[in-house]
């Protein structure tokens, strides 16, 4: 794909590049007019080089940073999964054993295959619970492995960070290696004794000792212990069978996934019926990039952003360039250069700039994308984060030509816009007199009624028909209107989306045109020499009301509140990024559109601010009028300030939302340091650990400041007063300890009638029904009524464990939780239509509960009804009453909470779906870490194993930090080509007028006084581009945040506005436009008048 | 002259605004579902996965009670507490107390093909059925519907079964569920011969089952709600002087 889009840009490059070349071959007039002009002024040559540079600059920073970033993804995903690339297993439940002569058989298919650098039969032993009874520590959900290592080839390198033995060929019966996971949580040496319980051995423990202690192994980052085939058949009674037989690829193992689809396909020819070979690696790297989506969604927006900014800057540019040279376009117009000449002789020295500009700006690009890993490099090394820089030439290519090409094609629509002049009116440098366009139906009859008519003046008055009927919005309207019967045909959002708008455009322009018909209609009764300014101040009024109705429609329809756009917009934001990309660009041309047009009036209090300014009366009067006399370059130059804002605004915004979601440790821990679990019996609750450590251990007890527990129970839930009155699913967790204290658990509502969140707590205590739901169960309206911000639905992972440490199940946990035991039973004890529901996690959402009608008229929330039941059972149905909603904005806290009391009827005689979780907060001078072994210590009997939340979330959300911190630097980097983007349109608005400056010194201006001329300008624009940019930034990130990022991605990200960084990216943008304009005003001011007046 | 050009700004504005509200409304209205109106009947729903909406896409908006309150208008509202799975006792103790606490105008029981499918014996089951619609009646003012067994033979998952005796036992069966039902007074509403005449359109049994051929299709949950809403209407209109 890439390969074919590098060829497709090379070759339009080269067929550009060779049209030019003919082009100037043809007439050496427009290469030597064109050369001269990008020679005469160096400084400006280089101005403008700089700015197209920038376009490059941002696309090719990008495309380095992402496939950086999916290299980093690719990375972890494999070490994760260790160096397996295939695995053969037998389908069906169990251990899944077979004979090891299917894996002998395996074994000789593969001997001599080139792609195959190991094979490795094996039993592996899942969910087993390992005790390093030397060091008196616990550690659940292990892998204990067997291999036969004869032809395991780089399966059996276990990279030993320890002495020998670290082959497997040298281990005795009773010896171990423990990789590196499972060794750091066991807090393992060499030499200690571990005792691995499991069911597939139930009552017996299997006793070995650590003689090495390894790398990642075989199976990655998966907590592993390897010991003899062997003595893990005896113990397993499974004499001669096997359940894996692992395959390593050649190559490394980032390339060797590549030739899976083929090994597996000869594995695949020589197994027996029933079995399958995973394609693990392939898998793994699929699955890891597609968990990505949130910040691919964000660097997807990040490019389409940066593309907005460089067309808005290349228009800038050219449309400055093109006013700057009026004067000469109108000379050479007058000595009878037709338009399409003086366009050719722009476009050719434009190509010049462009061509060289691309290679910098892809070198720079580049240089900057490096520059922003390389700083991410000290940010992210306590992750242990794999940080390549990934440049690939192919994509260099692209990101050149297509940096070249879309420069070039901005440029060649802005100088064919600008090119029309009246010759009279250029030479005078006075404004161009009003258009006088042939009637419609003169163009109508040209274009298809006069019989003798030459095909190109049939082609031009088409044309001009089409326009015609544009700007009377026949065409518009006609055009909104078949788009959104068609995008509700085929429920296509965005294009409806589109259609509305073009279609009220298309409404606003068939009135302006009536209006101005019957404007033309009354002005025909004044004078002749009257008509011409009578029409054209006409015209200007109802420019002004039209653009401001269009504008605040626009800024109207994207900007509106969910709530309300749920009823008059349903089809606005469908969760698709490219939405929030046209929303945003809409807003900003809709503020600026309405802005820029009526200027003059919102200039008002300021002009009469200025007429009483005394001594300053003249500077604010010259300051105050050329803006509003200028429209359209006031117009550019507020719409890259606004947009240059409102990027930054969202992109910060979007930024911090995400870091906040994984770097906010204390919200994501709610305030607790250690989670524990009793794996091998049941411990008896918070009183019998209090009672224990009280004994045993006073130091530890008085570092523990609260202790909670919490269970996970498989309940439906019905809430029979709402919309979506079904039984539905919801995690429900019984909770106990300081958790009924709120201790980790902070309300954002109650219920009428409970003053307190204390009183909440009392009544779930002493109330059995009484209960606490989280944000995120309430449906979108309803989180809105009661200003909450809810996260998105549950995932499989919640229905798993009770809150807070639902969040520590990474996949592969979570892979092990659904096999344990316990949840297989679960599962058969279910009904075959549920059992198929848990299968499919994505059909979870259409069953997950939604709660609505819990507010009252004044929106205040009313003490609810739902009923809960547990389809296991025979207990009948419960009445619960929902009082409280807990804050869950982060995702870490899903959950309808209760009391034993609550919920022990419905559980009565079942067993339970998960552990009981305890959950340590300790007081601040605690050691948290050493806390944690000496509770695991403390209550080995149990099997007790205790988890320090931070370090688990860190290495959960490792991928996510890293992306976090490329995110950030990411924003940086476009405050850094925004400012020089902003900076440049500065320095070009002072360049284009030194004539002006000369005039005005001419007349008697200080220099003091021309830079303040300039800077209440520059002010002026930066000030109301700024302001228009947030709040339209704020507006969108507060109105389609939720829609956009939240639902889509389903990760509890929740909007949270960073106002610090905020208000410094304002600071800074009109501190850069200010610095931008002081200094080439400062020297322009310098130049003597009659120098500056015969400025070209 | 301002007070002229005023009056004629306030004109264009009011027109412009006037124009764009009437176009935004329209263009809205074309693709906004109308607002539920207040319901002020509650309608309940007792029954198994077919009730829940398991085969159809979206079980909120196409399962067959879903669409028989469609039907039924903006006046009820449903509380659907159908179970996936759900045999009579499982409806007793999971559905039953839920209903009694509300104050249904109608009631809708479909419980019959995962009883006979788990082998409940006929008579326990009629037992546990009675006690069902005992309770239910005492709810004054519900109507109460029972739906039948349906042909079941036609299924593409009991394509297997002993056909001949599969008919014998789904007679058996309604023939005590009409019982039941004209003894306690509660509307039986015949599920079987509707389903019957599907056997002359094969092509259609494929439409209005799902893949696993035996949960309803969103067509098939059309086809069920339309036969309980011809049931309503048709009583109704006999009690009607």
């Amino acid at each position: 794909m890439t390969t074919s889009l590098a060829m497709l840009s090379v070759t339009a490059t080269i067929v550009v590049v060779i049209i030019l070349l003919v082009w100037g071959i043809g007439d050496a007039f427009i290469v030597r007019q064109s050369l001269r002009n990008f020679q005469r002024r160096p400084l400006r040559t280089m101005v403008i080089i700089v700015g197209l540079m920038l376009t490059t600059v941002l696309i090719a920073a990008a495309s380095t940073v992402n496939a950086t970033l999916v290299l980093a993804v690719k990375t972890v995903a494999i070490a994760n999964v260790g160096r397996v690339d295939e695995s053969v297993l037998q389908n069906g439940e169990g251990l899944g054993l077979f004979p090891v002569q299917i894996g002998t058989t395996v074994m000789a298919r593969l001997a001599q295959d080139p792609l195959v650098a190991g094979v490795a039969p094996s039993l592996r032993i899942d969910g087993a619970l390992v005790i390093d009874t030397t060091q008196r520590q616990v550690r659940g959900s292990v892998n204990i492995l067997g291999m036969d290592p004869r032809q395991a080839g780089p399966l059996r390198d276990f990279s030993a960070q320890t002495s020998a033995p670290s082959t497997l060929e040298q281990l005795g019966a009773g010896d171990a290696i423990l990789n590196a996971s499972v060794a750091t949580a066991l807090h393992a040496s060499v030499g200690d004794h571990i005792a691995i319980y499991s069911s597939s051995w139930a009552g017996q423990a299997l006793q070995l000792r650590v003689v090495a202690i390894g790398g990642a192994g075989p199976l990655g980052q998966q907590q592993t212990v390897l010991t003899p085939l062997s003595t893990l058949q005896h113990i397993a009674a499974a004499p001669g069978m096997i359940n894996r037989v692992y395959i390593a690829n050649v190559g490394n193992p980032l390339t060797g996934s590549g030739e899976s689809t083929v090994i597996a396909r000869t594995i695949q020819s020589v197994l027996p019926p029933g079995f399958q070979v995973q394609l693990v690696k392939a898998d793994a790297v699929n699955y890891a990039l597609s968990a990505e989506t949130l910040f691919g969604r964000i660097l997807n927006l990040y490019t389409l952003f940066a593309l907005a900014i460089d067309v808005l800057l290349i228009v800038l540019i050219f449309a400055l360039l093109a006013a700057e040279r009026r004067m000469d376009l109108g000379t050479l117009r007058a000595f009878g250069f037709q338009r399409g000449q003086l366009v050719e002789v722009m476009l050719f020295e434009a190509a010049l700039y462009n061509a060289t500009a691309a290679l910098p700006g892809a070198l720079a690009g580049l240089g900057l994308g490096y520059l922003v890993v390389t700083l991410i490099n000290p940010t992210v090394a306590h992750l242990g984060f794999p940080l390549l820089v990934r440049v690939r030439p192919v994509d260099f290519v692209v990101t050149l030509c297509l940096g070249f090409l879309f420069s070039l094609l901005i440029t060649a629509l802005t100088i064919s816009a600008t090119s029309k002049l009246n010759i009279a009116a250029a030479l005078h440098n006075a404004p161009d007199p009003p258009s006088t366009a042939p009637h419609f139906h003169e163009l109508w009859q040209t274009a298809v009624g006069r019989q003798h008519e030459q095909w190109q003046r049939r082609l031009a008055s088409f044309v001009g028909v089409l326009w015609g009927g544009c700007w009377r919005g026949f065409i518009p309207l006609a055009f909104g209107l078949s788009t959104m019967a068609l995008a509700a045909r085929h429920d296509q959002p965005l294009a409806s989306a589109i259609g509305a708008v073009v279609e009220i455009g298309g409404i606003v322009l068939l009135l302006r045109w009536l209006v101005l018909w019957r404007a033309a209609r009354d002005i025909q009764r004044l004078r002749e020499d009257e008509r011409l300014t009578a029409i054209e101040r006409k015209r200007r009024q109802i420019d002004r009301v039209s653009t401001m109705f269009f504008g605040a429609y626009l800024v109207v329809y994207w900007g509106m509140p969910p709530m309300i756009a749920h009823y008059l917009a349903p089809s606005r934001f469908n969760g698709g990024i490219e939405e929030f990309f046209l929303a945003g660009i809409l807003m900003v041309l809709g503020i600026v559109l309405a802005g820029a047009m009526n200027l003059s009036w919102l200039l008002t209090p300021l002009r009469a601010l200025g007429a009483r300014s005394g001594r300053l009366r003249h500077i604010m009067f010259i300051g105050l009028i050329y803006p509003a006399y200028q429209r359209l370059r006031t117009g550019i130059g507020l719409a890259l300030f606004a947009l240059v804002t409102f990027v930054m605004v969202v992109m910060a915004s979007l930024t911090n939302s995400t870091s906040q979601r994984y770097n906010d440790i204390s919200q994501l821990t709610g305030g607790y340091d250690i989670i524990g679990q009793s794996l091998s019996q049941p411990i008896g609750g918070i009183d019998a650990i209090q009672r224990k450590l009280a004994e045993s251990d006073t130091h530890t007890a008085a570092a523990i400041q609260n202790i909670s527990a919490a269970v996970e129970l498989p309940l439906a839930i019905i809430e029979p007063g709402g919309n979506d009155a079904g039984w539905r699913l919801y995690p429900v967790a019984e909770v106990s300890g300081d958790f009924l204290k709120g201790a980790g658990l902070p309300l954002v509502a109650r219920a009428q009638g409970y003053a307190t969140d204390a009183a909440v707590w009392a009544a779930v205590r002493d109330h059995p029904g009484d209960v606490v739901i989280d944000a995120g169960a309430l449906a979108t309206d309803e989180a809105a009524t009661l200003g909450i911000q809810a996260p998105g639905p549950p995932q499989l992972e919640h229905f798993a464990a009770p809150p807070i440490a639902a969040t520590l199940l990474g996949p592969s946990s979570l892979e092990s939780a659904i096999s344990a035991p316990q949840t297989q039973a679960l599962l058969r004890q279910t009904s075959p239509e549920v059992r198929a529901l848990l299968s499919q996690p994505a059909q979870l959402l259409a069953y997950t509960l939604r709660l609505s009608n819990l507010t009252d008229a004044d929106g205040k929330l009313q003490p609810t009804t739902v009923w809960a039941e547990d389809f296991r059972g025979n207990a009948q149905a419960a009445r619960m009453t929902i009082i409280g909603i807990v804050n869950n904005t982060q995702g870490q806290r899903y959950g309808m909470l209760g009391t034993v009391a609550t919920f022990a009827p419905l559980e009565r005689g079942l067993t339970g779906i998960s552990n009981s979780y305890y959950y340590f907060q300790l007081r601040p001078s605690a050691d948290v870490s050493a806390i944690a072994r000496t509770l695991s210590s403390d209550l080995l009997e149990y099997g007790f194993e205790t988890t320090v939340i931070s370090q688990a979330l860190r290495d959960l959300n490792a991928p996510e930090l890293f992306a976090t911190q490329v995110l950030l630097r990411l924003v940086g980097l476009m405050l850094f080509v925004g400012t020089a983007a902003l900076m440049i349109s500065g320095l070009r608005s002072v360049v284009e007028r030194r004539q002006q400056i000369g005039m005005l010194r001419a007349l008697g201006f200080q220099r003091w006084e021309i830079q303040l001329v300039f800077f209440v300008e520059t002010v002026l624009v930066a000030f109301g581009g700024t302001l228009a940019g947030l709040g339209m930034g704020l507006l969108l990130c507060h109105n389609g945040f939720a829609l956009t990022f939240t639902d889509a991605t389903q990760l509890g990200i929740a909007l949270i506005i960073p106002w610090g960084t905020i208000a410094a990216i304002l600071l800074i943008a009109i501190a850069a436009a200010a610095v931008a304009v002081a200094i080439p005003a400062y020297q322009a001011s310098r130049v003597p008048p009659a120098a500056a007046m015969r400025y070209e | 002259m301002e007070t002229a050009l005023a009056r004629h700004w306030a004109r264009a504005i009011g027109l412009v605004v006037l124009v764009g509200v009437l176009s935004i409304s329209l263009s809205a209205a074309s693709l906004t579902p109308r607002r539920a109106q207040v319901a002020t009947l509650t309608y309940v729903a007792l029954g198994a996965s077919d009730a829940f909406g398991i085969g159809t896409q979206d079980p909120r908006t196409q399962s067959w009670p879903a669409v028989l309150a469609q039907t039924l208008g903006p006046d009820y509202h449903l509380i659907n507490l159908g179970v996936p799975g759900a045999t009579v006792l499982v409806a007793a103790h999971a559905e039953l107390p839920v209903a009694l606490a509300q104050q249904p105008a109608l009631i809708t029981v479909w419980l019959a093909v995962n009883d006979l499918e788990a082998n409940v014996p006929l008579a326990t089951y009629i037992d546990q059925l009675r006690s069902l619609l005992l309770a239910l009646s005492s709810l004054a003012g519900a109507r109460i519907y029972v739906g039948d067994l349906p042909d079941l033979t036609l299924l593409p998952s009991f394509a297997h079964a002993d056909q001949v005796a599969l008919t014998a036992t789904i007679t058996q069966w309604n023939g005590a569920i009409a019982a039941l039902c004209q003894n306690l007074g509660v509307t039986l509403v015949d599920l079987y011969a509707p389903w019957s005449d599907l056997r002359s359109h094969p092509t259609k049994i494929a439409q209005d089952f799902s893949a696993d051929g035996f949960h309803p299709s969103a067509a098939g949950a059309q086809q069920l709600a339309a036969t309980f809403a011809a049931a309503i209407a048709t009583s109704k209109s006999s009690v009607a002087p």
